[in-house]
């Protein structure tokens, strides 16, 4: 079934429905922005609905002659009410604009005469703000920041405004869809993991193996500058967990060249997790760069300034996202936030597994290398891997991630939001977290296991594992720990795992198979066993040398 | 100067997707009451995809005096 997005707005908002494909949530406009809205949205909202709120105060500014407090006190009402009823509504999901500083003043130039001036419109946002870090269920649409980004004469419309209550163009309400799309896919984990980058015209101006090391455009003057600014903001991409990667037709020993030479390139060698520099198809390259990562296809996002080449990786790769650069180069920068980031990396929060992400896996392909050098169980043995297996103080977020990211070693590839997991432990269903560490570095929170308890049956929920540090025995460990703990909390139960099969998590389908649990009765999926036999089973299937630690 | 068969061919395909019809049920001679999505909330969604798709803006007093697509279309001839 699909979900719904309740929509409560103090301006007419009917001309969303002109903007198509939205948001895969059929929208229902409660119409009205007060309490009385709010509660019609608030009785009608189910499980997994969504309420969208959006004030703008910018038009009803012109006529009106309320005071700064009574206007501030207008906005603070309707998310004071909204605030009072987050707790008792953990299941819907609530995003409400924040609003922009008024364009319309007569005072023109003694900005001094006005000291009021703001003040609502701070005081509304500052309070938004906080409650986006108190509340998960609560989000932030930066209606503010697509103001100063498109300006107000590019987004508003007087005549619409006059006619219909409705103040925006049609371009307005599009990019208002746009962004309230990202806010949505940031928080369901509907995001790319692998920005993969073309060289020349794309990274620089011209071409390094015609134009020489000298002749390529990056520098701080004219063109060269948008190259080097849009290397900048990948720059930024990358350090907030992105990793990069390079697809490119050129010879290498041109490209380590301007990596050694060129004093004006931001990104550097190290910056990029993979690098493809040969004279294949880009396709054989994609694939090959997707199998040394262990993501799939559809983790990528290509940036190619050749039409060729992007129709080429788009058709015959479909699943990588493959977006088409603006004509003119001075729009880079412009055109990579807004129709790249936003719409492939959007983020709510900035973990430290993100900033983190690249040096990890810059292990993980120094492990790969190694595991090719020497036999398998060698080469586990070497790495000396310490596992830690916790049910208390556990980071909800990282946890709340790894559900919505993992499709690979995922048993029932079950999706859950950082306020499912809370409802969950307020439940007392059992969470487990896994943390990893070998030889090579930390590689942080990578497992999960969610076991409910009904009775004598403790049913495996959730058992997942970052792609990161499969085949390594490490599932074995962890569930070994899990099934301990169970045993020591719960009793000797029958554990029962729950396998969903899905496009990608064929890799797993004969896990609890290979634990020695059996088939039920009935079902083709799921397996079983009793807690001290599973426990017996797992001992003797643990590498040697492996360190877990339960906590 | 774009003649009005012209204009038409270029205002069908805007009108039929914003008031969801086939494109052959807009002609020369369609006003509001032919069409249930052309009230006044349609006619404001039309001006704006109109905008937007064929980069025309109009005043407030021409949307609001516009009853027709015989209107419109005259409306548009004097903008090019």
């Amino acid at each position: 079934m699909r979900n719904k997005l309740y929509l409560v707005s103090n301006v007419n908002m009917k001309m969303l429905g002109n903007v198509k494909g939205f948001l895969g949530a059929d929208v229902v406009d409660v119409e009205g922005y007060d309490v009385s809205s709010l509660e019609k949205a608030l009785a009608m909202a189910v499980s997994g609905d969504i309420i969208f709120v959006h004030m703008d105060m910018m038009m009803g500014y012109v006529p009106t002659s309320m005071s700064a407090d009574a206007v501030t006190e207008n906005g603070l009402m309707v998310l004071k009410y909204v605030e009072s009823h987050l707790e008792g509504n953990k299941d819907v999901l609530f995003v409400v604009s924040n609003v922009c500083l008024p364009p319309f003043r007569v005072i023109t130039h003694c900005l001094d005469s006005d000291l009021n001036y703001g003040i609502s419109e701070n005081t509304i946002n500052r309070k938004i703000a906080m409650m986006t870090v108190m509340y998960d269920n609560f989000l932030m649409l930066d209606f503010n920041s697509l103001v100063m980004m498109y300006g107000y004469c590019g987004l508003y419309s007087a005549d619409y405004f006059y006619l219909s209550r409705s103040p925006y163009k049609q371009k307005g309400y599009e990019l208002l869809k746009s962004r309230l799309e990202s806010v949505l896919d940031a928080y369901y984990g509907r995001i790319k993991k692998v920005l993969v980058l073309d060289l020349d015209n794309t990274l620089w101006g011209g071409v390094v193996g015609e134009d020489g090391v000298d002749g390529i455009k990056l520098s701080n003057e004219g063109i060269g500058k948008a190259f080097l600014d849009f290397q900048m903001c990948i720059r930024s991409l990358r350090s907030i967990g992105v990793l990069l990667a390079i697809n490119s037709k050129n010879n290498p020993i041109d490209v380590n060249k301007v990596f050694d030479e060129h004093k004006q390139m931001a990104l550097k060698r190290d910056d990029f997790t993979v690098c493809k520099i040969n004279w294949r198809d880009k396709v054989t390259n994609m694939k090959e760069i997707a199998a040394e990562l262990g993501l799939g296809l559809d983790s990528f996002v290509f940036i190619d300034d050749s039409e060729f080449e992007r129709n080429y990786v788009g058709g015959l790769l479909p699943e990588v996202a493959v977006p088409t650069l603006p004509k003119d180069v001075a729009e880079l920068p412009f055109w990579f936030i807004n129709e790249v980031v936003y719409k492939y990396f959007p983020k709510l929060k900035i973990l430290d597994e993100d900033r983190n992400k690249a040096q990890q896996y810059s292990a993980y392909l120094e492990r790969k290398k190694l595991s090719v050098a020497v036999g398998l169980s060698e080469y586990i043995q070497s790495l000396n891997i310490a596992i830690d297996v916790y049910s208390k103080n556990l980071l909800i977020s990282r946890l709340a991630q790894l559900t919505q990211k993992t499709n690979q070693f995922n048993l029932t590839t079950k999706r859950y939001t950082e306020t499912d997991m809370v409802k969950m432990l307020d439940d007392g269903v059992a969470v487990y977290a896994m943390d990893y560490a070998d030889k090579f570095g930390k590689e942080g929170t990578v497992g999960l296991a969610i076991v409910s308890i009904q009775k004598t049956w403790a049913y495996l929920d959730t058992f997942l594992m970052s792609c990161r540090i499969i085949g390594r025995r490490v599932e074995y460990a962890f569930l070994l720990a899990v099934v301990r703990d169970i045993i020591h909390r719960f009793g000797n139960m029958t554990i029962v795992g729950l396998y969903n099969p899905t496009e990608k998590n064929v890799l797993v389908k004969d896990f609890y198979s290979s634990c020695g649990m059996h088939l039920m009765n009935d079902s083709a999926t799921d397996y079983e066993l009793q807690a001290d036999k599973l426990m017996e089973n797992l001992v003797g299937m643990l590498p040697t040398g492996m360190v877990v630690r339960e906590k | 100067m774009k003649s009005t068969q012209e204009i038409l061919d270029m205002l069908r395909p805007v009108l039929a997707e914003v008031f969801g019809v086939e494109k052959s049920t807009i002609t020369m001679n369609t006003v509001p009451k032919d069409i249930e999505a052309w009230d006044s909330m349609g006619h404001i969604k039309m001006f704006a995809a109109i905008e937007l798709e064929l980069g025309i803006n109009f005043g407030i007093m021409e949307i609001s005096e516009c009853e027709s697509v015989a209107d419109l279309i005259k409306l548009m001839k004097e903008k090019k």
